[in-house]
């Protein structure tokens, strides 16, 4: 035996048994930590779990903003890029497919992460979901689940307050990067998008929870490695009151216009009703065109919030509240004396700022002039006000101020000054300068100035309170999921500097207008005490020494104003409403206010239980805390068919019992 | 001479005695190895094991057949196999199943691959006509050898089979090697392949070059070929010095690793087992190529000694392929880890080729008493 050769294969043998050998320590001695890392996220994914959204309710408990159980089939993005044309021909036979859910497809998919279910149509019906089960076999990329999403059961009563939630957008995901809540939501998921519904969107939101699951090599669970679960959000308790809510509704009936009651003790909104309105429901899943065009065309503008948003000049609604500062800033004395001839002039000028209706009062003190709402008295006493002193004490009833209103969008009302006319009117040299008649048109709450119904509710609340300010807010109670007390809503308390005396005689001036006034008729046999004024705010110019509209046809009639509380000793809800185009106030606002005051203050012990238009609302009913594990069940992919199936009945009848 | 009984129970007790039993035993540990690994590689059914089972016990007792034959007779074979087995090559060609594309599998009652009999009867019948006189070798006794060689490895690439082709290839060329063949043409050939090499890649099927490609860059395509290698280098990473456990493999279980229990075999023992594992099997594998070479070395004659190092070397080639494969430091070629993997047919020619060692060695060490031979 050639002994080189019986060396080189020893040599060979032990290179052989070397090189494995290193190879080897390479890969699982240093380099382990990356390749174990790289082998356990092989196996496990995130899986993110929904928390439902917490369901607001009104102060006595009725479900405002619902949850409903909703079937989807949805399918994962890296499944459907690039055959989803033939995806929606498959499903067409067994369900309705619209142009308009492949658009929405398409638009989900933008946003949308590579193991987010984008969901191709929603809404389910019983027949869709059977037939798609049937066939299952022939699609196995789909997944139908079943889902909870926002149900309005008083569809267009709330809509301007609570508002709406829709799908994360794009703008939303851009939102939540800023905000650091990215990833607390995923790409189907609801936002608050308006109203309550934004505002509040942390408490009602809860948080997403993280399932980490372990698939195989073919992405199929096989088993569940950590689980953090989804925490559900909070129910929001309101303030407002859904009897008097729905009758001021029934109130306004087909007429445009709003509807803000507080209670002046508290601040808590007790209605807030906005004409015409919406469907809140419309919004959910992305409105459909056709329904967005209706809506934005039309004239009489219901996506319009005129309670919060829509600004009016107050008329003379404004008269109680410049009265207060008159006698707060000594401009007039409470015994102050005028003569009301009908009419006032300015000094050097022939022009007659008339009364309403030409009426003639005679010698009037502020109480009268208040409660027989003399133009005569007010025109002088804008005009002895002056810009400045208006400017500087009216923002102590809130004018020209947003209330603080939990809205995420409120107007501020205008109230000018010399510095917003000039601003306003940089361009003109003939009107930038604050002029003595635009003073005096001020003090009957004509001119630049107005206010949106939310300010001259809360104004009137100030007043009823005796100065204890009280700013307006929806939020009652934060609950938790089985009804016990997580959060109360802290109310502010300060006090304007006008005395309870110069309060009181403005507040006497307007229990008068109910008695003997312009609002005697609407005050006629009330059963307890009520202090009002009405109001009647112009929407054109007036023409020379007249009060006749120059233009006529109901769009250029005056707007209706009533502002009240009641009961005077004690109250318990100040109010202001508009009637858009309805002519005097005592004739529209003030029998609404009538009516509302009458069935609030009349009926305390109101359960709800009266027969209301709308149906399938429910109550608020607690439920123990238990509900964790019967959610991580629901997501277990593998069975997903028999679990969504049965679970989703479990929910259906849990739903049931309550209506 | 006649022989009583008692002489023949005592020449049977001798011939018993006298096989390498260290050889034979590191054998059985390596299959007990073998049913760990194929329990865990086939997530626990026993249907499979038990077949693995009775398939080895088969191959042992052949084996142990083969051992007790007289190594003249072994040489006396090395014509007809060779002649059997370019045939059947050669008919593969012709009438073979076609599977993935290529034609490597023969029915004839049962499906047989004849290419893994090349690995046995090419190195046999070269090893013969080296031994024919005992005398120097010359540049023709080689060239016979190298044109004995050629023959199959053409045949087998042409299915095509590289891997195999090159097994068989490297089968005979050991044979040579040990035979003397001078070191100069060794190397100048090995110059002439380097050098040649363009014009090999450009004869290499276009599957052939993705491999060697995928081999460079496993991450240029890692859904595809790449797979296998990126999911094979995670398992024996992630497995770490002492490993994730006995059946807690994911990589493993979760069905990372396509082929667990043939060519990626190794990937569960060094995932469940680690380094440690790894250790373990390399011993083994060591062991039983230093008994191997042990056997070469005290072999009698050319044809022993050239025959044995064949083998020795054949299998220690094997586990170098497989192991460096699933590691990622070759292609990837079909070539099983010896008796760990499972396979038949490949089972079989190993334990026939330590067959003919233990034949080898048991002329070695029985020094018949009675000089019955």
């Amino acid at each position: 035996m050639i002994k080189s050769r019986v060396i080189a294969a020893y040599v060979f043998v032990f290179s052989v048994i070397a090189i494995l050998l290193s190879r080897y320590a390479f890969l699982q001695v240093f380099s382990h930590k990356t390749l174990l890392a790289k082998s356990i996220n092989n196996y496990s994914s995130i899986v993110a779990t929904q928390p439902v959204r917490g369901t607001i309710i009104d102060s006595e408990s009725l479900i405002l903003a619902d949850n409903k159980l909703s079937y989807a089939v949805a399918v994962l993005p890296r499944d459907s890029r690039n055959n989803i044309e033939s995806i929606f021909s498959a499903i067409e036979p067994y369900i309705n497919l619209t142009s308009l859910d492949k658009k929405k497809y398409y638009k989900q998919l933008r946003v949308s992460k590579s193991y987010d279910w984008v969901i191709i149509k929603d809404d389910l019906s019983n027949v869709e979901v059977a037939n798609l089960v049937a066939h299952r076999y022939s699609f196995p990329e789909l997944n139908i689940f079943a889902h909870t999403k926002r149900y309005y059961p008083f569809q267009d009563l709330y809509a301007h307050s609570l508002g709406y939630v829709g799908r994360v957008s794009q703008n939303d995901q851009k939102k939540f990067e800023s905000a650091g809540t990215l990833s607390n939501y995923v790409a189907n998921d609801y936002v608050g998008k308006s109203g309550i519904e934004q505002f509040y969107e942390s408490y009602l939101r809860g948080s997403i929870g993280k399932k980490v699951i372990r698939t195989d090599a073919y992405g199929n669970e096989v088993g569940l490695i950590q689980n953090m679960p989804a925490k559900d959000g909070y129910t929001l308790q309101l303030t407002l009151n859904n009897s008097l809510q729905q009758k001021a509704s029934q109130l306004l009936g087909s007429q445009k216009g709003a509807i803000v009651a507080i209670d002046p003790q508290t601040g808590g909104i007790l209605a807030f009703v906005s004409k015409p309105s919406y469907d809140a429901n419309l919004f959910l899943d992305g409105i459909s065109p056709d329904d967005w065009d209706e809506l934005r065309n039309d004239p009489r503008n219901p996506l319009l919030n005129r309670a919060s948003q829509g600004t009016y000049p107050p008329g003379s609604t404004f008269k109680p509240f410049l009265a207060a500062v008159a006698l707060y800033s000594g401009v007039r004395a409470p015994g102050y004396r005028f003569n009301d001839i009908g009419y006032f002039t300015l000094p050097g000028s022939t022009h007659k700022f008339r009364n309403s209706g030409n009426e003639v009062l005679g010698n009037i003190g502020i109480l009268d002039a208040v409660a027989h709402s003399s133009d005569a008295f007010f025109y002088k006493l804008g005009l002895d006000m002056g810009v400045d002193r208006m400017d500087k004490y009216l923002p102590m009833f809130g004018f020209g101020q947003k209330t603080g209103i939990d809205l995420p969008q409120e107007n501020s009302g205008l109230l000018p000054s010399r510095d917003w006319k000039a601003r306003r009117f940089a361009k003109n040299p003939y009107q930038k300068n604050w002029l003595p008649a635009d003073s005096v048109t001020m003090g009957v709450g004509q001119g630049f100035n107005h206010y949106t119904p939310l300010q001259m509710a809360f104004a009137t609340s100030i007043l009823a309170n005796d100065g204890l300010v009280r700013h307006p807010h929806f939020l009652a109670k934060v609950l938790n999921k089985d009804g016990s007390l997580a959060m109360t809503y802290q109310e502010s308390e300060t006090q304007i500097p006008i005395s309870k005396a110069d309060l009181a005689i403005i507040k006497q001036g307007m229990v008068r207008v109910m008695q003997s006034g312009t609002g005697a008729r609407v005050g006629a046999g009330i059963r307890y005490s009520i202090a009002g004024k009405t109001g009647t705010a112009q929407v054109v110019g007036l023409m020379q020494n007249s009060r006749k509209a120059k233009f006529s046809g109901s769009q250029y009639k005056d707007h209706s104003w009533f502002i009240a509380f009641a009961p005077v000793e004690n109250p318990k809800i100040a109010i202001a409403v508009i009637v858009e185009n309805a002519g005097f106030g005592a004739a529209v606002a003030g029998p609404i206010v009538r009516q509302m005051f009458d069935s609030y203050l009349l009926k305390p012990e109101s359960t709800g239980s009266e027969s209301y238009t709308y149906t399938n609302y429910k109550k608020f009913v607690p439920r123990a805390i238990e509900n964790e594990q019967h959610q991580e069940d629901n997501e277990n992919v593998e069975n997903n068919d028999a679990q969504d199936s049965s679970s989703s009945e479990g929910d259906a009848n849990e739903a049931n019992t309550t209506e | 001479m006649k022989l009583t009984l008692r002489n023949k129970l005592y020449l049977f007790m001798r011939h018993l005695l006298s096989f390498d039993y260290i050889l034979i035993f590191s054998l059985v540990a390596l299959f007990i190895v073998n049913v760990f690994v194929q329990y865990s590689a086939n997530d626990q059914v026993m249907t499979r094991l038990y077949s693995d089972v009775v398939f080895f016990g088969f191959s042992f007792i052949l084996m142990m057949i083969i051992a007790s034959i007289n190594t003249s007779r072994i040489r006396s074979m090395a014509i007809p196999l060779y002649i059997i087995s370019i045939i059947l090559i050669a008919l593969v060609l012709v009438i073979g199943i076609r599977v993935n594309g290529a034609r490597r599998w023969l029915n004839l009652g049962i499906r047989i691959q004849p290419s893994e009999l090349c690995k046995l009867s090419v190195p046999l019948l070269v090893a013969y006509v080296l031994s024919i006189k005992d005398n120097v070798l010359t540049y023709k006794n080689y060239l016979l050898g190298f044109v004995l060689i050629i023959i199959p490895f053409l045949l087998i690439a042409k299915q095509p089979d590289l891997g195999t082709g090159i097994l068989v290839f490297s089968a005979g060329f050991f044979v040579l090697f040990f035979a003397g063949l001078p070191w100069k043409i060794i190397i100048s050939s090995v110059i002439a392949i380097v050098a040649s090499s363009p014009l090999i890649w450009h004869l290499l099927k276009d599957y052939q070059k993705h491999r060697i490609l995928t081999l460079l860059d496993p991450q240029s395509d890692p859904l595809g070929k790449g797979y296998h290698i990126i999911q094979g280098i995670i398992a024996i990473g992630s497995g770490g010095i002492y490993g994730k456990g006995y059946l807690h493999g994911s990589q493993v279980h979760l069905n990372f690793i396509p082929e667990k229990h043939t060519d990626f075999v190794i990937t569960v023992l060094a995932e469940e087992f680690g380094y440690i594992g790894i250790i373990a099997i390399l011993t083994l594998y060591l062991l039983i190529a230093m008994r191997g070479l042990r056997i070469m070395r005290l072999a009698p004659d050319r044809f022993s000694q050239t025959l044995a190092g064949s083998i020795t070397m054949s299998f220690i080639l094997y586990v170098l392929i497989n192991m460096g494969m699933v590691s990622g430091i070759f292609p990837v070629v079909g070539v099983p880890l010896p008796l760990i993997s499972y396979g038949g047919t490949a089972t079989i020619v190993i334990m026939i080729g330590f067959g003919i060692l233990l034949s080898i060695d048991h002329r070695n060490r029985y020094k018949d008493p009675f000089h019955y031979n």
